[in-house]
């Protein structure tokens, strides 16, 4: 009985997988075709393949680079995001301060704000301090919008923990910053994976900034990819080559905090 | 090994909400240095809010608290040297037994041996040596209380406290720690104060206990004394399952007039009562006895009978109405359990003089010999 059901779901959730794993694997496999077969998209699977694509990205276009500032940009977003996310999310998750929820909302609505309506200032502000097409210019715009959105998904996972294990830590003698490293942090891994996934991916796939605010030494993967589709030709293959190196992170990234993350989904599992 | 020590509250009170709610209202108490110390109260009472304060996870409005001679009242809990059991036990679920056990020394840097030699000397005591590489995942409720227990015993603090500790357990485990707790009590000789609103539970284990109600101290003293002397009707109903009959009645020849019923009992022989007074009258279910018809004593019917085994409860009506009950609709004795009486017996009920507490109209204690 319980076998037959199994097998039962087995079918939708293949067809859901083939659904989402079809663009993915077309573009890798268009990505490893050889660029005189290339007529145009449609999928065919009797190709030699071949990594002249991948050679060209790296060796003619000088890909590592773009594919190193997008993971220096989107790495540091991530880490400052995550460590100062936590402090100010314990602080707020705890503290008895009046408008406490107030304040959490006023941090959560700055993600509200559409990118577009603060591109100008920000290109004025980076200019005036010399910070266009900087790490420190690209990685502080970056911050100013997932900040807020760390600090308050955080907040939510750390106010899942009882008030009491912190209290019963404080009575076992130890300082709130040793309570948030070795109890809470520990207890919220899964939660913390989650906002270390959303907040790397957007710092990762974002486009407007990076665009605006960078000219050549801090041009990440998605700028440079972009700009290789011009209306008067589109190299298919180096562009599957591009989409895949710059999806692929991601998936590694995934991958090792997968399980983690199931954990933070599935609130509440806090055992 | 602490010196142990007690506690003393002068005068606390606890106010919230910019000081519109009083959550305790100014608590005088003395905890004796090896006292077993329940606080006793309805939910609500601020018996937690106390224990909080002398934790030091919430400071007092007004108010000094001393641990020993030391007031700690500025003080945060990392510096009271208090160890406290939680309702929840609040064990930490990412580390086992044996790591939730010795957080407290290794923050302290206590050297690796004799943290080690500390855990297994604790663990031996509480029987939980097997369990001490578990999550708390993976331990039944009395074993995590055990290990909760034990978090707490292995720091040897001046003072324990503890948060209902028992509340999540089951009847038969409660039982069992309880006999536990009192065992561990006697063999560590420290101060514990034990809040539950459990009154069986503060009358088996506590040498004292204090009962609170809305923030207010009603009564503090020895589990027995308290509940032979309950300060008011309060303390007289909360104490004692079932609770203490009350009856309204005033003083007429010599007797006690049930109100606007007629039927009486005896006044007892060191009250110095005036004729007339008015009082409400404190009966415990057992010290009422059924007396022979047409001696007088409160006349009543049988509506139900409780078997408990050794002894039962019956639960009856005034034949005359139930005018002279005060805040209650039945009367209540108990009986030995070969006795049955068939529904809508009538009886007639009486007490020993001595056996009757008597309390003014508004519920204070009436001083028998003032």
């Amino acid at each position: 009985m319980q076998r037959r059901s199994t097998w039962l779901w087995f079918l939708p959730l293949l067809i859901v997988l083939a659904a989402w794993l079809f663009p993915i694997a077309w573009t890798a496999m268009t990505s490893l075709k050889p660029e005189g077969g290339l007529t145009g998209l449609s999928p065919s699977f009797a190709f030699a393949p071949t990594l002249e694509n991948y050679v060209e990205l790296f060796r003619d276009k000088n890909y590592g680079t773009f594919l190193l500032n997008s993971l220096a940009i989107a790495g540091g977003t991530t880490i400052v995001s995550i460590a100062l996310g936590s402090l100010a999310a314990y602080a707020l998750a705890r503290s008895s301060l009046r408008g406490r929820e107030q304040l959490g909302v006023w941090i959560l609505s700055l993600r509200m704000l559409p990118p577009v309506s603060v591109v100008v200032p920000f290109y004025l502000i980076l200019s005036r301090s010399k910070l266009l097409d900087t790490y420190p210019g690209l990685v502080l715009v970056y911050l100013s919008f997932s900040l807020p959105f760390a600090i308050w998904m955080l907040q939510g996972f750390f106010a899942e923990v009882p008030r009491s294990i912190d209290e019963a830590a404080t009575a076992d003698g130890a300082k709130p910053l040793k309570i948030l490293l070795t109890i809470i942090m520990p207890l919220t891994k899964g939660g913390i994976a989650v906002t270390t996934i959303f907040t790397f991916v957007f710092a990762w796939n974002e486009f407007l900034f990076a665009f605006l605010l960078t000219k050549e030494k801090w041009v990440t993967l998605p700028v440079r990819l972009g700009s290789t589709i011009t209306p008067f030709q589109t190299d298919w293959g180096f562009l599957t080559a591009g989409a895949v190196v710059s999806f692929a992170p991601l998936i590694v990234v995934v991958f090792l905090l997968q399980r983690e993350m199931v954990r933070g989904v599935s609130l509440g599992a806090l055992r | 090994m602490s010196e142990i020590v007690g506690v003393t509250l002068q005068g606390v009170s606890k106010t919230y909400a910019g000081g519109n709610v009083a959550a305790l209202n100014t608590i005088d108490l003395e905890i004796r240095a090896g006292a077993f110390f329940s606080i006793l109260g309805p939910s609500g009472c601020g018996k937690t809010t106390l224990l909080r304060i002398i934790a030091g996870f919430e400071y007092p409005s007004a108010g000094r608290v001393f641990i020993g001679e030391r007031d700690v009242t500025a003080l945060s809990p990392r510096e009271r040297d208090i160890a406290m059991v939680f309702q929840d036990y609040a064990l930490y679920p990412h580390m086992t037994a044996a790591q939730n056990m010795t957080f407290n020394l290794r923050n302290r840097r206590v050297p690796k041996a004799e943290i080690a030699r500390r855990l297994a000397e604790t663990a031996s005591i509480l029987g939980i040596e097997p369990l001490l590489h578990k999550r708390p995942a993976l331990l039944s409720g009395g074993e995590r209380q055990r290990v909760a227990l034990g978090r707490a015993m292995i720091r040897k603090p001046q003072i324990f406290l503890m948060d209902e500790p028992l509340s999540n357990l089951d009847l038969k485990l409660r039982e069992q720690m309880r006999i536990e707790l009192s065992r561990l009590h006697q063999a560590l000789g420290v101060t514990v104060v034990f809040v539950t609103h459990d009154q069986a539970e503060a009358m088996t284990l506590s040498s004292e206990l204090a009962v609170l109600r809305g923030g207010t101290l009603q009564q503090m003293g020895p589990p027995d004394r308290v509940y032979a002397r309950p300060a008011n009707i309060f303390v007289a109903r909360f104490i004692g399952s079932p609770s203490m009959n009350l009856l309204r009645a005033s003083v007429r020849g010599g007797r006690l007039v049930m109100e606007s019923e007629g039927t009486a009992l005896p006044v007892p022989a060191d009250a110095r009562l005036q004729e007339g007074e008015a009082l409400l009258i404190g009966v415990r279910p057992h010290d009422l006895k059924v007396g022979r018809k047409g001696e007088g004593g409160l006349a009543v019917k049988v509506a139900l009978t409780e078997h408990l085994g050794r002894h039962n409860f019956v639960v009856c009506h005034p034949v005359g109405g139930t005018a002279y009950l005060h805040e209650q609709d039945a009367i209540q004795f108990e009986t030995e359990a070969s006795v049955r009486y068939p529904v809508g017996t009538e009886l007639e009920l009486s007490a020993a003089p001595d056996a009757l507490r008597l309390f003014t109209p508004s519920g204070e204690r009436r001083d028998e010999a003032p």
